[in-house]
C-alpha cells in the first residue's frame, strides 16, 4: 500500500473550492437554503484550503490509493425508483430490490424472485409510457416504424439507453434492442409502439441499468490493479451521491467532454448539483442509511400501552426527521445543528404526540418543539425505533448513539448474562434508571453500560413511541448524566454536547465515505477519511463541502483492485 | 444453459399465476414403465427435496426414540410424527461442529444448511455483536438440490415462512447480514425471500386456475417476454468477462434467475395423477393452520410438478417469536420463546413448544403422504430434512442434533424408517445423505470442519 494519501486529498481541488466561494457561487447554493440562515464562514474554508491549489489530474498511480474495490453496485430500491422516473418521466415506478443501503447493495445479489420483480416493474412502467399516446410522444419525440433499422427506433433506444445505462450504448447494444423491438412488433401484431415498449422494458432489466458498473481503466497499462474511473462512472458516482438517481443530461455531456477527468470539472458539477433541490435526496439517503430510518416505515408498537400509535405515525416520523435534516445539514449548512435544533415538524398526529396545542392538519408544518426537546435524539422517530414495542430501552438508545452516531464499538453482553429487563408491571415500581442500576453496579456489566446508559437515561422523558412523559411509573425521572466526563442536565444539553463531540463529526464523514464508495473503509483508507474530517471541522461542518472534497479526492476517482477483483 | 429458444415447439398452454406455464398431457399410467418409477421412455419421475426448519432445536438427550433400527416408537417429543413414522428416518446423537466464534444460532443454521462457517459482512468493521452481519459462505442445501432437480418445472424452488422472520431489516445498512433471518441462500449475500401468506402462495401457483391441458399455439406475449430476456442475457454475457471473481458470481446468480423466468415462460409441465385445483386457503390466523395450508399447497405443487424443491422456515434461527397456538406469547409469558427458554430451561411450557414444532412438521409430512402418486404417494419420491439451528436453545447445545428425514427418495432411503444413533458424528452427514438420496452429483458436502464424503448408510435403503 502507498503511503501518502493525506497530502493528495488535502491538496486537490483547492482552486475549485476557492473559485466557488469567491465567485459568488454560494448564491446558487442559497437557492436550497430553506431557512435563509447565514452561510458557513468562508474564512474557515479558505484557511483550511490554503492560498492556492493546483489542478491535478492525479494520473500518478502512487496517488490513486486506498480507494477500495470497484465493480457492480446494485441500485437500491430508492435509486431504482428515482432512476426509472428520470429515464421515463411521469410514471408510477415501484421501489424494487432487497438491498436498501449503499454498502449492502454493493455486495448483495439478486435471487430468482428478484429477477421476476424487475421484469414485472419494467413491463409495468414501459406499458405506462407506451400505452399513453401523449406520454410516449413526449418520451420518444418521433413515431416509430416497423421497417428494419427504423431511424426513430434506433434513436429512441440510443437516447433512453444512454440515460438508463448512464453511458452511450455501443453499436451492437443498440442493434440488440432494435432487434427486440422489431421481433416483438412482428410477434405481437405489427405495432411498432409495442415493439419499442418491449425494447425499453428490456433496457430497464439489463444488468447495465440495474447495476452501476464501476470498472475503471488501468492508469498505466502495466499495473492493472490501479484504475481510474472513467467520466461516465464518475458521473454516476456523483449523481447517486448527491441526487440518489441516474445522471442528468448535463452530467453525461460533462463526462463525454472529459470534464470530469479533472477535479475542477468535478467541482463545477458538484456545485451545480448542490444548487438543485434534488441534493436533498442524496443527503437524506445518507442519513436514511446511517440511522436506518426506513425502520419507521414498518414501525410496530403495542397500541394498548401506546394509544398514540397508528400505522401512519411511523412514516410521518420519518418524514419529520428528513425535514429536520434538510433544515440543519443543508439549510443551516452545519451538521452540528442536527443535534441541538429545537425545530420540529408536526401534523395533527405528531402534534398530539409532542403535546403541542393548536389546529394541525395532515401536512407537516414547522414548529419549535416544546422544552425539553432538542435535536435528533429527541425527535419521535429516533426515539421510537430505538425502543421496544411497549417500553423504552435506555441501553438501546444509548447504544445507537454510541455506535451509529459516534461510530464507537460496544461489545455485546457476555454469554449467559440475562440482558432483558423485567417487563413493566412486575415487582415494585422502579424507574428505568433504578432497574438499570444493577447493570451499572455489576463490574462485568458496568464497563459497557456506563458507556451507553447515561445517554439513554437522558431520554427517559420520552416513551417508546417518543411521546413526552413527566414521570416513569409515577416516579420522578432524572435525565442528568455525563458524556465522556462532561456533565449534562437533560436531553437538550446532551444534544449540545454531542453536537461538539469530535466523534460525531468523524462518524458522519465515515458514513459519507461509505455511502459514496459502497464499502466500509479498510485501515489503509483511514488517512483519507482523517483528511476529510479535518476539512469538515475547519469548514464549519458543512456536509456539502465535505462531499465536494470527497468527490475531488483520489478515493473517489480511483480504485485499487485486489487480485480477486481482476477480470 | 437452460435458456432455450421458443417457437420451435407447439406447447400445451396454461397459466400458473402471473406467468404462463406450458402443460403437457397429464401423466397416465400407460406412459409409465412396468415398475411405475419412470416414464415409458425411460425418463425418471421427478424426485423432490425439502427443508423444514424451526428455531431453537429440541431437548438434547431426551428427544430421540428409545430404540434404534426399524420399529422405533416415537418419544413424547416425537408424537407429532407418529402417524407418518414409517416414512421418517431419524438420526440422533450427531453433533454439529460449530466453531463457537460467532452467534451460535447463526453458526448452527449456516452449519447445518450450508455446511460452512458464517461469512461476516464487511460493514461489520470489527464490531462484536455480529448476528446481523452474517451470511452463508456458499449456497444452502436446497439450492444445490434445486440445481440438480429443478429440470423444467416452472418454479426452481419455493421458499416459505410461517412465523414472522427474525427481522425484516436484512439488507439494510444496520443489518446487511441475512443468515439470522433467512435459511434459503443461493449465494453469499443473497437470500430467497419467503412467501409468508398461503393465499399469496396459492395465487402464485394456481392463481389462474389449474394448468390447462388443451393444445394450443404458444402465447405470443410469452414469446415476446422471452425475447427480451434473451437480449438481457446477451448484455450480461458481454459484461461478465470484465468482472472480477466476486462480481462474476453475483452476475451469474442474476443470470440463473433470468433462466428460471425464461424457463417458466416456456416450460412443459407433466402433472401427476393427483394434480387438482385446491381452494384458496386464505391466510389463517393460527400459525399451525397457516403451515397446514402451505403444506397442502406445496404437496399439490409437487403433484402438478410446478416445483420440486421447497424450503419451509417455520421459525427463524433462535425462535425469537411468539407461538400463540400454544399460548407462548409476549402477553402470556412476558417474552419471546427464545428468551423464555433461556430464562426457564426445559420447563413444561418449553417442552410443549418443542413438541409443537414436531407436530407442525408432522402435518407437512402427512400432506405429502395424502397425495397418491403411481403406486404410492408423494413421500415415496421425496426427501425432506427437518432440522434446526441448535440442538438445545437453553444453553446453545449442538450435541444430539435434531435430524429427521422424511420420505423414501425414490427408494434411496430406508423404508420403513429407522432410528440410528451416531454419537458424536458430524451432523453435516445428514444433509449430504439427502443430496445423495435425490441423486445430486455431489462427492462431498460442506467446508472446513463440516466437510464430509460419508453419508449415513444406516438410513439408506
Amino acid at each position: 500500500m502507498r503511503a501518502h494519501p493525506i497530502a493528495f486529498a488535502a491538496q486537490c481541488g483547492c482552486m475549485a473550492i476557492s473559485s466557488w466561494l469567491a465567485g459568488g457561487c454560494y448564491r446558487g447554493l442559497d437557492a436550497l437554503d430553506a431557512t435563509g440562515s447565514a452561510s458557513a464562514t468562508t474564512d474557515g474554508v479558505d484557511d483550511a484550503l490554503g492560498e492556492s491549489g493546483e489542478e491535478s489530474g492525479g494520473d500518478d498511480p502512487a496517488d490513486a490509493i486506498g480507494s477500495g474495490p470497484t465493480g457492480l453496485r446494485l441500485l437500491t430500491p430508492t435509486q431504482y425508483q428515482n432512476s426509472v422516473v428520470d429515464v421515463l418521466g411521469d410514471v408510477a415506478a415501484p421501489a424494487v430490490g432487497q438491498w436498501r443501503s449503499s454498502i449492502a447493495a454493493a455486495q448483495g445479489g439478486v435471487p430468482a424472485s428478484g429477477v421476476e420483480d424487475y421484469e414485472e416493474a419494467a413491463r409495468s412502467v414501459s406499458a405506462q409510457v407506451f400505452g399513453d399516446p401523449a406520454l410516449r410522444m413526449q418520451v420518444t419525440g418521433c413515431t416509430p416504424g416497423v421497417d428494419a433499422g427504423d431511424a426513430c427506433v434506433v434513436e429512441v433506444i440510443a437516447k433512453l439507453g444512454r440515460r438508463a445505462w448512464r453511458r452511450p450504448l455501443a453499436e451492437d447494444e443498440v442493434a440488440r434492442y432494435v432487434a427486440v423491438a422489431a421481433s416483438t412488433a412482428e410477434v405481437l401484431g405489427g405495432d411498432a409502439w409495442i415493439g419499442l415498449e418491449h425494447a425499453v422494458a428490456g433496457l430497464l432489466q439489463s444488468p447495465n441499468f440495474l447495476y452501476r458498473v464501476e470498472l475503471g481503466k488501468p492508469i498505466v497499462e502495466e499495473d492493472p490493479l490501479h484504475v481510474r474511473l472513467d467520466g461516465f462512472e464518475l458521473a454516476s458516482r456523483l449523481s447517486y451521491l448527491i441526487w440518489n438517481t441516474t445522471p442528468d443530461e448535463e452530467l453525461l455531456v460533462a463526462a463525454e467532454n472529459g470534464e470530469l477527468d479533472g477535479t475542477e470539472g468535478i467541482a463545477r458539477q458538484v456545485e451545480r448539483m448542490f444548487g438543485s433541490p434534488r441534493a436533498r435526496d442524496g443527503v437524506v439517503q445518507l442519513f436514511v442509511d446511517m440511522l436506518d430510518l426506513d425502520a419507521l416505515m414498518s414501525l410496530q408498537k403495542d397500541a394498548a400501552l401506546l394509544p398514540a400509535f397508528t400505522p401512519t405515525v411511523g412514516p410521518t416520523m420519518r418524514e419529520e426527521i428528513v425535514l429536520v435534516i434538510g433544515d440543519t445539514v443543508l439549510g443551516q449548512r452545519d451538521y452540528r445543528r442536527l443535534f441541538d435544533t429545537d425545530q420540529g415538524y408536526v401534523d395533527s398526529e405528531l402534534a398530539a404526540l409532542y403535546g403541542i396545542e393548536g389546529a394541525f392538519g395532515s401536512e407537516l408544518v414547522p414548529v419549535p418543539l416544546p422544552e425539553p426537546r432538542g435535536g435528533l435524539l429527541t425527535l419521535a422517530g429516533f426515539l421510537a425505533i430505538n425502543s421496544g414495542e411497549a417500553s423504552t430501552s435506555p441501553t438501546k438508545r444509548g447504544l445507537t448513539v454510541r455506535k451509529v452516531v459516534m461510530c464507537q464499538n460496544i461489545p455485546p453482553p457476555p454469554e449467559g448474562v440475562e440482558a432483558e429487563l423485567p417487563e413493566p408491571g412486575t415487582g415494585e415500581a422502579q424507574t428505568k434508571r433504578e432497574q438499570l442500576e444493577q447493570h451499572r453496579s455489576d463490574p462485568s456489566c458496568a464497563a459497557c453500560h456506563n458507556f451507553t446508559d447515561p445517554i439513554g437515561l437522558a431520554l427517559e422523558h420520552y416513551n417508546a413511541l417518543g411521546g413526552y412523559r413527566a414521570t416513569d411509573n409515577n416516579l420522578t425521572i432524572d435525565p442528568s448524566g455525563d458524556l465522556d466526563g462532561i456533565a449534562f442536565a437533560d436531553a437538550a444539553e446532551l444534544g449540545r454536547l454531542l453536537a461538539d463531540h469530535p466523534g460525531t463529526a468523524d462518524c458522519v464523514i465515515r458514513n459519507l465515505y461509505r455511502y459514496a464508495s459502497g464499502h466500509v473503509e479498510q485501515p489503509d483508507e483511514r488517512p483519507a477519511i482523517d483528511a476529510l474530517v479535518t476539512e469538515f471541522t475547519a469548514n464549519g461542518y458543512d456536509l456539502r463541502l465535505a462531499a465536494l472534497a470527497l468527490a475531488q479526492s483520489s478515493s473517489f476517482r480511483f480504485a485499487t483492485l485486489s487480485e480477486e477483483d481482476r477480470p | 444453459m437452460r435458456c432455450k429458444s421458443i417457437g420451435r415447439r407447439t406447447l400445451l398452454r396454461g397459466m400458473a399465476g402471473a406467468t404462463g406455464v406450458a402443460v403437457a398431457l397429464p401423466l397416465l399410467e400407460a406412459m409409465l414403465n412396468p415398475h411405475g418409477d419412470a416414464l415409458a421412455g425411460g425418463t425418471p419421475l421427478p424426485l423432490r427435496f425439502g427443508v423444514w426448519f424451526w428455531g431453537n432445536g429440541t431437548n438434547p438427550g431426551a428427544w430421540a426414540p428409545a430404540t434404534q433400527g426399524a420399529g422405533w416408537e416415537p418419544s413424547v417429543h416425537l408424537a407429532g410424527i407418529a402417524a407418518v413414522k414409517d416414512y421418517v428416518n431419524i438420526v440422533s446423537g450427531a453433533a454439529l461442529p460449530v466453531p463457537g466464534t460467532n452467534n451460535p444460532h447463526v453458526e448452527g443454521a449456516v452449519g447445518i444448511l450450508a455446511g460452512g462457517n458464517p461469512l461476516l459482512h464487511r460493514s461489520y468493521a470489527g464490531q462484536n455483536d455480529d448476528w446481523n452481519f452474517l451470511t452463508v459462505p456458499s449456497p444452502s442445501v436446497d439450492h444445490i438440490a434445486a440445481e440438480h432437480l429443478a429440470g423444467t418445472s416452472p418454479f426452481r424452488s419455493l421458499t416459505l415462512a410461517v412465523t414472522p422472520v427474525h427481522t425484516s431489516d436484512a439488507g439494510s445498512s444496520n443489518h446487511p447480514g441475512t443468515a439470522v433471518s433467512y435459511i434459503s441462500h443461493p449465494a453469499p449475500y443473497v437470500f430467497n425471500p419467503p412467501i409468508m401468506d398461503p393465499s399469496e402462495l396459492f395465487a402464485l401457483l394456481f392463481g389462474a386456475g389449474l394448468p390447462r391441458v388443451n393444445p394450443g399455439e404458444a402465447d405470443p406475449v410469452l414469446v415476446a417476454r422471452a425475447n427480451v430476456l434473451d437480449a438481457i442475457t446477451a448484455d450480461a454475457a458481454a459484461l461478465r468477462g470484465k468482472l472480477g471473481k466476486n462480481d462474476r458470481a453475483r452476475l451469474d446468480l442474476h443470470l440463473e434467475g433470468i433462466y428460471e423466468l425464461q424457463n417458466r415462460l416456456t416450460a412443459v409441465v407433466m402433472p401427476g395423477e393427483s394434480c387438482a385445483l385446491l381452494p384458496d386457503p386464505g391466510n389463517p390466523a393460527s400459525e399451525r393452520e397457516r403451515a397446514k395450508a402451505m403444506a397442502d399447497l406445496v404437496a399439490m405443487a409437487f403433484a402438478c410438478d410446478l416445483t420440486r424443491v421447497v424450503t419451509i422456515e417455520f421459525s427463524s434461527p433462535a425462535s425469537h417469536v411468539d407461538y400463540p397456538d400454544i399460548g407462548i406469547t409476549g402477553a402470556g409469558l412476558g417474552t419471546s420463546f427464545h428468551e423464555y427458554e433461556h430464562q426457564n430451561g426445559y420447563n413444561q411450557n418449553v417442552l410443549t413448544g418443542l413438541r409443537y414444532f414436531i407436530d407442525v412438521f408432522g402435518d407437512f409430512v402427512a400432506a405429502l403422504k395424502a397425495l397418491p402418486e403411481v403406486e404410492g404417494n408423494l413421500l415415496d419420491r421425496s426427501c425432506v430434512l427437518a432440522t434446526s439451528d441448535v440442538s438445545g436453545g437453553w444453553d446453545h447445545a449442538f450435541n444430539d442434533y435434531p435430524l429427521l428425514v422424511a420420505g423414501r427418495a425414490g427408494g434411496a432411503l430406508a423404508y420403513p424408517g429407522v432410528h440410528v444413533s451416531l454419537a458424536g458424528a458430524n451432523a453435516a452427514r445428514v444433509p449430504f445423505t439427502c443430496l445423495k438420496a435425490i441423486g445430486a452429483p455431489v462427492e462431498t458436502w460442506g467446508t472446513d470442519q463440516y466437510a464430509t464424503n460419508q453419508s449415513v448408510a444406516e438410513i439408506e435403503a
